[in-house]
C-alpha cells in the first residue's frame, strides 16, 4: 500500500467516521426533537385544557352573575313596585270618597309590575259591578267580561270566598276558563273585600309572550286589593261619621237654641221670683212690724191690763211674728244676693275674732242643748277678706243647724284647715248629730228643703238657712259642700277668701260643688 | 371675562316652562345679555319646537348644539328626564359648529368629512383644539365616519362625543343645531383658543374565558366566531338566557355582557353591545367591529364601573397637571348607567372626589361614546366605544 492509497484510506476512514458521527448526531437529534415535540404537545394540551377550564370557570361566573343580576333586578323591581303600592295606598287612604280612591290608582303601578291588561271593578249603590280602571281592553269587551265573571263559577266562588286566583295557583281547567274570559295567558284575580263582604275585584294579566306571573306578583296584587277594600271601608266610615257629625251638629245647634231659650226663661222667672219675694217680703214685714208693735203694747199693758190668758196668746203672737220676720229677712237676703242687689262690704278680718263672736252669740243655745263646742283653727291662716256680717251669718246658720241636730253631750267643731285651696281658707262645721241620708244630700241646698227626719218634724225651720249660707259663700267666690253619715254626724265645708287678691282672682263665682263622700 | 359657564336644569312637566326655568338659571349665572355657546341635553319628550324660541329669546345664543339623552348627567346625579342647558361666554374660546342632516344621504366617510369641514369653516381659525360631536345613525358604520373626521381635522386630532339616546325605546332621538331639531343627523362643535383640555376614557369590563376570533363580519353584524355561528359564544356562557337576546334593542343581559374586541394597536378591549341575534346565529352589534380580531365576552360589576370612572378621572387629572378644570363634560354609556342604577351618583361623586367638588359638570348618557382609548397620550385613534365613560375637562 503506497502512501497515496494510505492517505485515501485515511480520508475515507475519516469520512466514514464523520458520516457515522453525523448519523449518530442525527439519530440523537431525532430522538431529542421527538421529546421536545412531545413536551410541546403536552404543554399545548395543558394550555388548551387550562383555556377550556378557564372557559368553564367563566361560564360558572357568568351564570352566577346572571342569577345575582336576575335576583337584583327582581328585588329592584319589587322594591319599586312596593314603593308604588305604598305610595298609591297612602294616596288612596287620603281619599274621602269611593270614586276618588279609584281615581288615585295610577296605571303606572301595573306597568311597573309588567301587566298590560288590568281591570279594577267595584259595585255601585245598586250592587252592580262598574269598571274603575281599565288598561288594555276596549269598552264593549269590558262589559262582556263583567257579564262573564257573573257566569263563571270559579270567579264567583273566588269573589264570595275572598280567594285570589292566579295562573300559577289554579287548576288547568280554571286557568283556561279565566284566560278565555280575560283574553290573557298569565293573570292574577283578587277580590276586593270589606267587612260587609265582596265589593269588587282587581284583575291583572298578560298576553301570551309575557313571562309567567310570580308568587310575589300574586301577593302584591292581593295586598293591593286589600288596601283598596280598606280604603273603601275607611271612606264609607268617614262618610258615615261625617254625616253623623253633621246631623249631630245640627241637633246640638237646635238643642243649644232651645236650651238658651229655656235658660233665658229660667233667668227671667228667677228674676221675677226674686223680685216677687223681695216685694212680698217688704209688704209682709211692714204689717208684721205693726202686729209685733201692737202685741208689745198690749203685753206691756199700756192700754190697760190684759188677762193672763190673753197675755200668753199675745206672747205667742210676738214669738211667731219674730219667726216670721226672721224668715222674711232670710228671704230678702237670698233675693238680694241672687239678684246682685246686696251690697257686700269686703274687708280683712281676723278669723279668731269672727269665730269668737259666733261662739259668744251661740253659747246660750249650746249650753241649753248640753253640747260641746270645739274650735280648732290652724295658726298659719290668720285673716280672711269677707263681708263680716254675711260671713258670720254662714257660721251662725251652720252652727245653729249643728246644735239643732246634735243630741245632748254631742260635740260641735268649728275648724280651719292648715292648707289653702287656691288662696281660700277651708272652714268646716261638724257635728256628731243624726246625720243626713245620702239621698237627701243633693237637695240640701235647695230653697225650703228640709230633711225628712224626726227632729225637723218637731223643730221649726224655714229651709232657707243653708241656701243663704250657700249664696253668701258664692258671693265671696267660695264654695260649700257637705259630707254626712247617718248616725255619725255631718260636716259642712266652705271656703272664704284669705285676701283681696285671692278674691279678685276668683271673681266669677264657682258653681256650687257637692262633694259627698258619704 | 375670560370664560364664564352657567348650567341650568329643570324637570318641570311642561317642556317650554322647564326650558324657561333652565334658561333663567343659566342667565343668572352668566349675567350677560347674550351667550356665545349653549349645549342642550334633554330627554326626548322635552325636545319640542316650542323650546327653541324660548332659548333664543332668553339667552340670545350665537351657537346652539344639543342632543336627546336617556340620562342627563349633572353634578348631583343622573336625571332620567328633564332638560339641562349649559351656557358658555368666553373672551378666549372660539366656536365653530356644523350639522349634517340625515346622515343616510351621504356615505359615512363623506358625512364625517363634511361635518368637520363645515365646523372648520364656521370656526374660521388656523388652529383648533378639540372636536365634539353628537350624532345618530353613524354608529353602525362609524370607522369611515371617524376616518372622514380625521381627514378634515388631521390624524390624531382629539375627537370626542356621543351617540344620541333615549330611554331605550329608540323611538325618537334628536340632535339640536341652532334653531333646528334634527333626527338621524350629526352635529359638531369645534373649539379653539388658549385653553387646555384633558380627557380620560375607561370601561371597567374584564374579559371572560379563552380568546376567540371573529372569523366573519359584515360591518356591525358578526357572522361567525371561531367559525361557529357567533351566537354560540353567548349560548356557551349564558345557556338558555341567550335566547333573551333576540329581538331586543338592548336589554340588561346584553348590557351586562358586551363583547370585548381586543385592539392590538391600543392594547385594550373595545366594547360592543349586542342588540339582536339573527336567525342564522349572527350577532348584531350596536356599532361596527373589525374582522379577525380577538373577542371575549366581557363582565363588570358596580365596583369595577366605579373604579373605571375614578381611573378616567385620574387620567384627566394627570393630563391637566397643575391646571384647574373649569368644566367637566361626561359622556357615559346609557347601558352602563342601567348597570349602575342607583349607584350612578357614587360614580359622579367619585369623579368629583378626584377632580374637585365645585367644578360644573354636565353630560349625557349615550348609545355610544366617541373618543380615544385611555388618555391624551393615545389620541392617534378615535373609536366609538360602548359601555364606557369618557370624561373631558376644559381648563
Amino acid at each position: 500500500m503506497d502512501t497515496s492509497t494510505s492517505q485515501i484510506l485515511t480520508v475515507l476512514g475519516s469520512i466514514i467516521f464523520l458520516l457515522m458521527c453525523a448519523c449518530a448526531y442525527l439519530f440523537y437529534s431525532f430522538v431529542t426533537k421527538e421529546d421536545t415535540i412531545k413536551t410541546m404537545k403536552e404543554t399545548y394540551q395543558k394550555l388548551m385544557r387550562s383555556f377550556n377550564d378557564l372557559d368553564e370557570q367563566a361560564k360558572m361566573i357568568v351564570r352566577t352573575d346572571l342569577e345575582l343580576n336576575k335576583t337584583r333586578e327582581e328585588m329592584d323591581r319589587r322594591l319599586n313596585v312596593l314603593n308604588a303600592v305604598q305610595r298609591t295606598s297612602r294616596q288612596m287612604s287620603q281619599a274621602l270618597n269611593e270614586s276618588e280612591i279609584f281615581q288615585r290608582i295610577s296605571p303606572n303601578l301595573f306597568e311597573d309590575l309588567g301587566f298590560v291588561r288590568v281591570l279594577i271593578a267595584s259595585k255601585n249603590d245598586h250592587h252592580i259591578l262598574k269598571v274603575r280602571l281599565n288598561i288594555g281592553y276596549k269598552e264593549p269587551r269590558v262589559e262582556a267580561i263583567l257579564k262573564e265573571i257573573e257566569a263563571e263559577p270559579s270567579l264567583k266562588a273566588a269573589l264570595r270566598e275572598d280567594r285570589s286566583l292566579s295562573s300559577i295557583n289554579c287548576s288547568n281547567k280554571t286557568r283556561e276558563k279565566i284566560s278565555q274570559v280575560f283574553e290573557v295567558e298569565h293573570f292574577i284575580f283578587s277580590p276586593i273585600m270589606t267587612q260587609n263582604g265582596n265589593i269588587g275585584f282587581v284583575f291583572a294579566g298578560n298576553r301570551y309572550n309575557a313571562p309567567e306571573v310570580t308568587q310575589g306578583d300574586e301577593e302584591l296584587i292581593t295586598i293591593f286589593a286589600g288596601q283598596i277594600g280598606q280604603s273603601v271601608e275607611n271612606a264609607q266610615l268617614f262618610e258615615k261619621v261625617f254625616r253623623s257629625s253633621q246631623e249631630l251638629e245640627l241637633k246640638v245647634s237646635e238643642r243649644t237654641k232651645q236650651l238658651a231659650g229655656a235658660l233665658q226663661k229660667v233667668n227671667d222667672i228667677s228674676k221675677k221670683k226674686s223680685e216677687f219675694i223681695s216685694a212680698v217680703s217688704h209688704e209682709l214685714r211692714t204689717p208684721l212690724t205693726s202686729i209685733k208693735g201692737y202685741a208689745a203694747i198690749l203685753i206691756a199693758g199700756k192700754i190697760g191690763e190684759v188677762p193672763v190668758a190673753v197675755k200668753d196668746r199675745l206672747a205667742k203672737i210676738n214669738s211667731h211674728s219674730d219667726n216670721l220676720v226672721g224668715l222674711i229677712n232670710d228671704l230678702l237676703d237670698i233675693a238680694r244676693i241672687e239678684s246682685g242687689r246686696q251690697e257686700m262690704k269686703f274687708a280683712d278680718y281676723k278669723i279668731k275674732n269672727l269665730i269668737d263672736n259666733v261662739a259668744d252669740l251661740l253659747t246660750p243655745q249650746i249650753s241649753a242643748k248640753g253640747v260641746t263646742l270645739n274650735i280648732r283653727l290652724a295658726e298659719q291662716i290668720e285673716g280672711i277678706y269677707v263681708d263680716i256680717s254675711h260671713a258670720e251669718r254662714v257660721f251662725i246658720n251652720l252652727v245653729s243647724n249643728a246644735i239643732k241636730f246634735t243630741p245632748p253631750n254631742g260635740t260641735i267643731t268649728i275648724a280651719l284647715s292648715a292648707s289653702l285651696e287656691s288662696g281660700y281658707a277651708v272652714f268646716s262645721v261638724s257635728d256628731t248629730g243624726i246625720g243626713i241620708p245620702a239621698s237627701e244630700l243633693q237637695k240640701l241646698f235647695s230653697e225650703f228643703f228640709r230633711v225628712d227626719n224626726e227632729i225637723n218634724q218637731h223643730v221649726k225651720g224655714t229651709g232657707l238657712g243653708l241656701v243663704l249660707a250657700k249664696n253668701i259663700v258664692q258671693a265671696h267666690g267660695g264654695k260649700i259642700w257637705v259630707q254626712s253619715q247617718v248616725g255619725v254626724g255631718t260636716t259642712f265645708f266652705f271656703t272664704l277668701p284669705c285676701s283681696k287678691k285671692s278674691f279678685d282672682e276668683h271673681q266669677a263665682p264657682e258653681q256650687l260643688e257637692h262633694k259627698n263622700d258619704a | 371675562m375670560p370664560t364664564d359657564i352657567g348650567i341650568g336644569f329643570s324637570q318641570f312637566p311642561n317642556p317650554p316652562e322647564a326650558t324657561l326655568q333652565a334658561c333663567v338659571q343659566v342667565k343668572n349665572q352668566l349675567d350677560a345679555s347674550d351667550t356665545d355657546l349653549i349645549i342642550i341635553f334633554a330627554s326626548p319628550e322635552y325636545i319640542v319646537p316650542e323650546i327653541q324660541p324660548i332659548i333664543t329669546r332668553t339667552l340670545k345664543p350665537k351657537h346652539v348644539l344639543g342632543s336627546s339623552t336617556g340620562g342627563i348627567i349633572l353634578a348631583n346625579g343622573v336625571a332620567d328626564r328633564g332638560i339641562a342647558i349649559m351656557g358658555i361666554n368666553s373672551s378666549v374660546m372660539r366656536f365653530g359648529i356644523s350639522a349634517i342632516p340625515d346622515v343616510g344621504i351621504l356615505d359615512m366617510h363623506l358625512t364625517g368629512f363634511e361635518l368637520a369641514r363645515k365646523a372648520i369653516q364656521d370656526l374660521d381659525s388656523p388652529t383648533r383644539k378639540i372636536f365634539i360631536t353628537f350624532s345618530e345613525g353613524v354608529e353602525k358604520n362609524c370607522s369611515p365616519f371617524i376616518r372622514g373626521l380625521n381627514e378634515a381635522l388631521g390624524k390624531g386630532f382629539p375627537i370626542v362625543g356621543a351617540i344620541s339616546s333615549d330611554d331605550f325605546k329608540y323611538v325618537k332621538l334628536f340632535q339640536i343645531f341652532q334653531d333646528q331639531l334634527l333626527q338621524n343627523s350629526a352635529v359638531g362643535l369645534l373649539l379653539d383658543g388658549p385653553f387646555h383640555f384633558a380627557l380620560g376614557c375607561r370601561h371597567g369590563f374584564k374579559p371572560l374565558g379563552k380568546p376567540r376570533t371573529i372569523t366573519k363580519v359584515d360591518d356591525y353584524i358578526i357572522r361567525t366566531i371561531d367559525d361557529q355561528p357567533a351566537v354560540e359564544i353567548y349560548k356557551h356562557f349564558l345557556g338558555s338566557a341567550a335566547e333573551g337576546l333576540k329581538n331586543i334593542t338592548l336589554n340588561s343581559t346584553a348590557a351586562m355582557y358586551p363583547l370585548g374586541i381586543y385592539l392590538e394597536e391600543a392594547g385594550q378591549y373595545l366594547l360592543r353591545n349586542i342588540i339582536d341575534i339573527l336567525e342564522d346565529g349572527s350577532i348584531v352589534c350596536q356599532e361596527g367591529v373589525p374582522q379577525g380580531a380577538e373577542v371575549h365576552l366581557m363582565i363588570s360589576n358596580i365596583e369595577s364601573c366605579r373604579n373605571s370612572a375614578i381611573e378616567a378621572a385620574e387620567l384627566v387629572k394627570t393630563s391637566l397637571a397643575d391646571r384647574q378644570a373649569k368644566l367637566i363634560l361626561v359622556f357615559e354609556s346609557l347601558a352602563r348607567h342601567k348597570i349602575l342604577r342607583r349607584s350612578a351618583l357614587n360614580e359622579i361623586q367619585a369623579i368629583k372626589d378626584v377632580l374637585g367638588n365645585n367644578i360644573p359638570i354636565i353630560g349625557m348618557c349615550s348609545f355610544g361614546e366617541f373618543g380615544p382609548f385611555g388618555a391624551m397620550d393615545n389620541l392617534k385613534n378615535t373609536y366609538l366605544h360602548n359601555e364606557s365613560i369618557l370624561i373631558v375637562a376644559l381648563s
